[in-house]
């Protein structure tokens, strides 16, 4: 895959024709990383103007969500400030909020905040009166997200759009080892010009992120995702916060995401983890040695082998396992196998959901 | 039945179409002058499918799956109206992301060097009044998308084929030869729908932009039969911005580039129900512009 490669070495296109340049775009494109590798690419002179130009039209929707989401922040701010509700931007909102120039176009599906359970519902009733509503969800899905997870059914702005996921926790309720929530919003960082928003720390920001994308169970974007754990151990690693890393981790409790998380980010990217991290997480990863085999088959295979022309035949594969351990992770058996049937069950009558009737 | 691939250059634009629609390649055949079956040495610029949908869709009710990039961005439509899908998505690929041009939902046709915008509401007889003008030896631009540039300021052509829909399919057999017409798509979301052949003489002169001098907002009327009036600067600022489709994400820079056209052109208002008349009020008007 083309644009592995260059995420991972940002020069390496020697004598490319159109061929592969068409290729790198559409595989940025289909990726929707395609703004932020015109942030990789602008300003080496080698890049041909009209890959440029194919990049940068990409970058204009990186721009508009940036403007909106700088507005959409300040107002959730402000309703939340009137009582006193402190927030925590999680993930893509963080790395914007933060103005880290690693993360210059990337996209976002929608804004996290973490509030404290304690505040959830004033910050849902705050959020209700200024136009975030719940959007397609039945009474099933509700009690779900509620009861099992670590966040609230997806709000949706009547007027704007914007989809808000309110987090409670980071690890959903039903994992014996779901960190206290307190253990993380102590490690935080504020953010300039908002009065009651604050973003993780970079150590507890990694571990998050880490922990998010490993208790996945779909991983369209796990290219992106791992990316986005290069960029912050490129952002972040030095001496102090690899230790820092290191306690925090021990004092959540973290279990093997954060090993999986940089094992894969320095396989893929080749990002410079020290060997003594490596193996002092690898301790905190309990499964035996062919389940590390399975999981880096099937990681690589979801992340490098993702783009539809590339997909070996045996892609399906390593989702379906991905899949099956993502819900396995959250939840026990017993809980599982009435999940999944009413989920299959409900996916039958709604096909199309995702798709919207021609407009031009 | 096998999956094919060709490559359509129009204008500035190279699509990858692969489709095992019979009437998709057939369509492509008759309506497209320069496509190939290697993309050669050229940047690709959208790869999009139309094809069948699943096959227990094949035998029931058949349907076309338009796809860019491997992702579906619309629902599928009934089978006989893939030729128009395609034309249809490929007008969506351009106006979501072409952004190194402001992208007006209006036709646009050249005359003597002259580069002529024609605006109107879905329905006012834009692309009508488009298709009877290329008849008549004006070259053919875009019926649907006016591509102004930023870099430079000119209007890019496309040369594709013409979107007719209901009565204006009749009225335009008069100007055309049969053959020039697709066959029709009926129930569209449009009504029926017929494509009709771009004149060969605007295709092979597609890559040659050319300066905007005046814009026409027209609208035709059973009881008229030619009326003319000005149009203020202010309101032609106002009618090309709301019928830009790129303008929120250009932002400040299609506000610039759209008072800069309207500084630049002269913008007249025309009502009509004379095709003849009509043409000889817009060539009066561009005789009173600056060139």
């Amino acid at each position: 895959m083309l644009l592995a490669k260059i995420l991972r070495s940002p020069n390496h296109f020697d004598n490319w024709s159109n061929k592969e340049w068409s290729l790198l775009v559409h595989e940025a494109l289909y990726h929707q990383m395609a703004a932020q590798v015109f942030h990789l690419l602008k300003a080496s002179t080698d890049v041909p103007p009209h890959v440029l130009q194919a990049l940068n039209n990409a970058n204009y929707s990186y721009l508009r969500q940036n403007q909106l989401f700088e507005h959409e922040i300040q107002y959730i701010n402000d309703w939340l400030a009137g009582e006193d509700i402190s927030l925590c931007l999680l993930k893509g909102g963080a790395y914007q909020a933060l103005k880290l120039e690693r993360f210059n176009g990337r996209l976002m599906a929608d804004i996290d905040i973490l509030v404290k359970q304690s505040d959830l519902k004033k910050t849902e009733q705050l959020l209700a009166q200024n136009g975030y509503i719940a959007f397609k969800h039945s009474d099933y899905d509700d009690k779900f997200y509620r009861e099992r997870s670590q966040e609230i059914p997806p709000l949706i702005h009547l007027q704007r759009k914007t989809v808000l996921d309110v987090h409670f926790n980071i690890l959903p309720l039903t994992l014996k080892q779901a960190p206290t929530e307190a253990s993380l919003l102590l490690a935080q960082q504020k953010l300039a010009g908002l009065s009651h928003s604050f973003t993780l720390k970079p150590p507890t920001m990694l571990i998050h992120s880490a922990i998010h994308l490993f208790y996945e169970s779909e991983f369209d974007k796990a290219l992106r995702d791992l990316y986005d754990i290069h960029l912050l151990t490129q952002e972040f690693g030095n001496e102090q916060f690899w230790h820092e890393l290191i306690s925090a981790h021990n004092a959540i409790g973290g279990d093997g995401s954060l090993y999986l998380a940089l094992r894969y980010s320095q396989q893929f990217f080749g990002s410079a983890v020290p060997a003594s991290v490596i193996e002092q997480l690898s301790e905190c990863y309990s499964g035996p040695r062919w389940v590390l085999a399975v999981l880096d088959y099937c990681f690589s295979t979801v992340t490098l082998s993702s783009y539809p022309p590339d997909r070996p035949w045996h892609y399906h594969l390593a989702t379906s396992i991905l899949y099956i351990r993502g819900h396995l992770k959250r939840m026990p058996l017993r809980m599982l196998i009435p999940h999944l049937l009413r989920k299959t069950f409900y996916n039958l009558f709604e096909k199309h959901k995702d798709t919207t009737p021609i407009e031009i | 039945m096998s999956k094919s691939k060709f490559y359509l250059r129009t204008g500035p634009v190279l699509f990858e179409v692969t489709s095992n629609i019979e009437s998709v390649r057939r369509y492509l055949a008759s309506h497209y002058l320069d496509f190939s079956d290697s993309p050669g040495e050229q940047f690709i610029d959208y790869r999009i499918s139309v094809t069948h949908g699943p096959l227990y869709r094949r035998l029931l009710s058949p349907q076309a799956v338009f796809k860019v990039n491997h992702r579906q961005p619309f629902k599928p439509l009934p089978l006989d109206q893939a030729p128009a899908m395609l034309e249809w998505g490929m007008n969506w690929c351009i106006t979501t992301s072409a952004h190194q041009y402001m992208i007006i939902h209006a036709a646009t046709v050249e005359i003597d060097g002259h580069g002529v915008i024609i605006c109107a509401p879905p329905g006012s007889g834009k692309s009508t009044l488009c298709a009877y003008l290329a008849s008549q030896g004006w070259r053919l631009l875009s019926d649907e998308l006016a591509l102004l540039s930023l870099s430079d300021g000119m209007l890019y052509g496309l040369a594709r084929p013409i979107n007719l829909k209901n009565s204006s399919i009749d009225l335009m057999k008069a100007f055309y030869q049969d053959d020039d017409f697709s066959d029709e798509a009926k129930d569209t979301h449009k009504g029926t729908v017929c494509l009709v052949k771009p004149p060969k003489e605007s295709v092979l002169q597609v890559q040659t932009p050319v300066s905007p001098a005046l814009m026409v907002f027209v609208s035709y009327q059973a009881d008229e039969h030619c009326y003319v009036e000005p149009v203020s600067k202010s309101q032609a600022l106002i009618e090309i911005i709301k019928n830009t489709f790129n303008f929120a994400p250009l932002a400040g820079k299609a506000f610039c580039a759209a008072r800069q056209l309207v500084q630049q052109t002269e913008a007249v208002y025309v009502e009509y129900n004379n095709f003849a008349s009509c043409e000889k009020a817009i060539r009066s008007c561009i005789t009173n512009c600056p060139k």
